[in-house]
């Protein structure tokens, strides 16, 4: 690994950032990009692209093996365009560790930095899921024991709506949003929330102002990790995410 | 803008002046930067006991900044003592060294090393440690090693110090298996090239670590938790 020189304050250096979107569908890329860019840096340039195949929604962990190849695909097409820095648009983060080995730019999920994040602001964080019924437990709970925080995890609670409903019926995300942080703080003893889907966009001021928690939303969270990772020229540890050897893959 | 006071809670002025630097390079176009000492308390933060020491005159300058307005403060001490004190106290963000860098780090690579500064081995990693179980991170910790050496000696010969640091990188490398390297003092200035060039692994100053951690809660809106860290009660505290 080698250090780049430090550019000075004076110079106005563009960071190239990726979005990579993993599902089927362009349902999504307008409305993250809109957010996103609300809390962008002023020297941070956007672009953003979903996967062409693999599944329209991730609820579960069969859904992360249909995304994964072609999201790690993306991230190394992102790195070839000269990007500085690649999100994985979803809270499942798939394909986040087959993407950090193979890329030399840093890679940033959603689910990692914000459970970091919510460590850092309180004692015990709850994750807010999205999916029919409770079918994303396992992905989700294998996620925050694999980034070590489990012990930090008051628990996992679920609205119970497909992710491709909750946009179109906002109210009731709201409404279910805040009947499950109400029980996340009141008996789950959570003192921070975490907003555990990519798409949930300008629902959490009533858990906020009326729970009195912080509320995490991974996007811009992700966003944040990922410009700082760039200015300090911090990237995956190559001796953990070691690059893969060159082989025949074929598809 | 952003105003960030940083304190830095020792009770010598030695060290304002290079963290003002370090800032000035690094902050955001957006961010003013303050660096205050504690004008009473411990010359340096190497153990508890020293910790204890600071650790109230640092709340009263966190509190100072939040009375005049500051959006953040930042506890520019490894050891951070008086943060928990004044995440309770306080409204704005408040932001610690390690616990900023330690995150940092625990999304880099699977297991990290602190290396810090430090009169003996045995004084250190104790109380280095203590922060690290508080922070459900010392599962990632693969070793905590110390060049040995004065705090307060690090203004002499940062050639010697650069090469004692090394050394102990390179060991946390080879022999402990770390993957990922946390300078653990705020003191270690203008050696993370070197370690990141000479053993391929990311370094975190942790200086840095917390100046972005802190833009980023005040940029979002957040800070730590009422519920968690809920406010003292009121009551007389004499001094």
């Amino acid at each position: 690994m080698k250090v780049k020189e430090r550019a000075t304050s004076e110079d106005l250096v563009m960071r190239k950032i990726k979005i990579v979107v993993p599902v089927a569908t362009t349902a999504w890329n307008e409305l993250i990009l809109e957010d996103m860019g609300r809390y962008k840096a002023t020297d941070t340039e956007l672009a953003i692209v979903n996967i062409e195949k693999g599944p329209e929604s991730i609820e579960c962990t069969y859904d992360v093996a249909w995304a994964e190849l072609f999201t790690v695909q993306e991230c190394e097409k992102a790195e070839a365009e000269g990007c500085d820095g690649v999100i994985i648009y979803c809270f499942g983060d798939p394909g986040l560790r087959a993407a950090k080995e193979k890329l030399n730019i840093p890679v940033v999920g959603i689910n990692e930095p914000a459970v970091h994040f919510a460590s850092m602001l309180g004692n015990r964080f709850s994750i807010m899921a999205v999916g029919p019924d409770t079918v994303n437990r396992a992905m989700l709970a294998d996620n925050v024991l694999l980034y070590g925080l489990e012990s930090r995890c008051a628990s996992i609670r679920f609205l119970s709506m497909p992710v491709l409903e909750i946009e179109k019926q906002k109210d009731k995300q709201a409404r279910r949003l805040f009947e499950e942080a109400t029980r996340a703080v009141e008996e789950d003893g959570a003192d921070t929330i975490i907003l555990g889907c990519g798409s949930m966009f300008g629902v959490e001021e009533k858990v906020r102002n009326e729970l009195n928690v912080p509320v995490v939303v991974p996007g811009p969270v992700a966003l944040k990790t990922c410009e700082s990772l760039i200015k300090l020229d911090l990237t995956q540890s190559k001796r953990f995410f070691t690059a893969p050897p060159s082989k025949k893959r074929v598809m | 803008m952003r105003r960030i006071k940083v304190v830095v809670p020792v009770s010598v002025d030695v060290w304002n002046e290079p963290v003002r630097k370090l800032y000035d390079e690094w902050r955001g176009n957006e961010t003013e930067i303050d660096v205050v000492n504690i004008p009473k308390g411990s010359a340096s933060v190497e153990c508890r006991y020293d910790a204890g020491w600071s650790a109230l005159f640092t709340v009263l300058e966190a509190e100072k900044a939040e009375a005049n307005g500051c959006n953040g403060v930042i506890v520019y001490c490894f050891g951070e003592p008086g943060l928990l004190l004044a995440k309770e106290r306080l409204t704005i963000p408040v932001v610690g060294i390690s616990e900023a860098s330690v995150h940092f780090a625990s999304m880099l690579g699977k297991r990290f090393s602190v290396i810090t500064v430090g009169p003996s081995r045995e004084i250190s990693v104790g109380y280095l440690e203590d922060n690290l179980e508080r922070y459900d991170l010392a599962h990632k910790c693969a070793s905590i090693r110390v060049a040995v050496m004065e705090i307060l000696d690090l203004m002499g010969d940062p050639e010697h110090e650069a090469q004692l640091v090394l050394a102990e990188a390179k060991k946390a490398v080879e022999e402990d298996g770390a993957d990922t390297i946390v300078l653990g003092c705020g003191s270690m200035l203008g050696m993370e090239k070197r370690i990141t060039n000479e053993l391929g692994v990311p370094v975190v100053v942790p200086g840095i670590a917390a100046l972005k951690v802190c833009e980023d809660l005040i940029e979002m809106g957040l800070a730590q938790s009422k519920r968690f860290f809920a406010l003292p009660p009121e009551k007389e505290r004499t001094l």
